[in-house]
């Protein structure tokens, strides 16, 4: 019986820690991400993760002329951080003069 | 006599609904040249030379899309329709000289659809020239992207009294020439 008490308890508390994870990073860190070409080898990671937070942001698949201010800025700097990856790392050359 | 006739008045009430507009005649220098030709349209019909060809394309000089137009006549549709990529204003592609870009208009009339910069949305299949070159030069050069040729516009808006620009990325639906743009994002 103790030991189906300590299972249902942890559970319950992984349950809980994951929905915390499920927030949307805030606009102020996300505003604080920078990327440059040293950044792409990992860059299907941090498209993925921008994906993950416009998804739970509820901000997929959406114009920005149907946004308010806030969640236009939201989704403006997380696309901008998905293009500079996808250009840049893309077409090196794009940058040289 | 009836079909000639019927021939006949088709050909009247088609020149008759033509639009007409205001069309800037441009000389210009390579170098000025940001973006274009593209969105190439066509209107080729007989004539008594074999056919006869009007070509309607746009250029990006300096900070703005322009309207290019040539006619052609050609024993073919593809002889006429190269002239008149080379004659009257197409000629303007092949000038390296003069350096910078005159400019005067003159009314025109033609049923080519009129290609003019515009909002868009995601997942709208356009015309390249309907959206303006990014501001940033740095930000007009076409890039890959999955294998299409793709490149960032700049959008300005205005709604509730305040003035949005957006940005966004277009990409080509196919390799041919007049081949349409779809708007991948904008945000």
């Amino acid at each position: 019986m103790k030991l189906l008490f300590i299972l249902l308890t942890v559970s319950l508390v992984g349950c809980a820690s994951n929905r915390l994870n499920q927030q949307a990073m805030p606009y102020d860190q996300l505003e604080r991400i920078q990327v440059s070409n040293t950044d792409c080898p990992r860059m299907d990671w941090i498209i993925s993760n921008m994906e993950t937070q416009l998804r739970l942001k509820g901000l997929a698949q959406v114009n920005p002329e149907d946004l308010n201010d806030d969640d236009r800025k939201y989704n403006a700097t997380a696309r901008i951080v998905i293009w500079s990856l996808r250009i840049g790392c893309n077409n090196p050359s794009r940058y040289k003069s | 006599m009836k079909r000639l006739l019927a021939v006949g008045l088709c050909l009247v009430s088609s020149v008759a609904v033509a639009d007409c507009y205001v069309r800037s005649n441009i000389k210009l220098s390579r170098p000025a040249i940001n973006a274009g030709p593209t969105d190439l349209q066509r209107a080729v019909v007989p004539d008594l030379a074999g056919q006869k060809c009007v070509v309607r394309y746009r250029v990006h000089i300096g900070d703005e899309w322009h309207t290019a137009e040539g006619t052609g006549l050609g024993q073919n549709e593809g002889s006429a329709c190269a002239r008149a990529m080379d004659i009257g204003n197409g000629t303007l592609l092949a000038e390296v000289e003069p350096s910078r870009v005159t400019a005067d208009t003159q009314m025109v009339c033609s049923d080519l659809p009129d290609i003019r910069i515009r909002p868009v949305r995601i997942g709208e299949v356009i015309w390249e020239s309907e959206t303006d070159m990014h501001r940033h030069p740095d930000e007009r050069k076409y890039f890959d992207y999955k294998q299409t040729k793709c490149r960032m516009f700049t959008e300005r808006n205005a709604r509730d009294r305040n003035l949005y620009t957006y940005q966004g990325i277009i990409c080509k639906m196919d390799s041919l020439p007049n081949s349409k743009w779809r708007v991948v994002d904008k945000y």
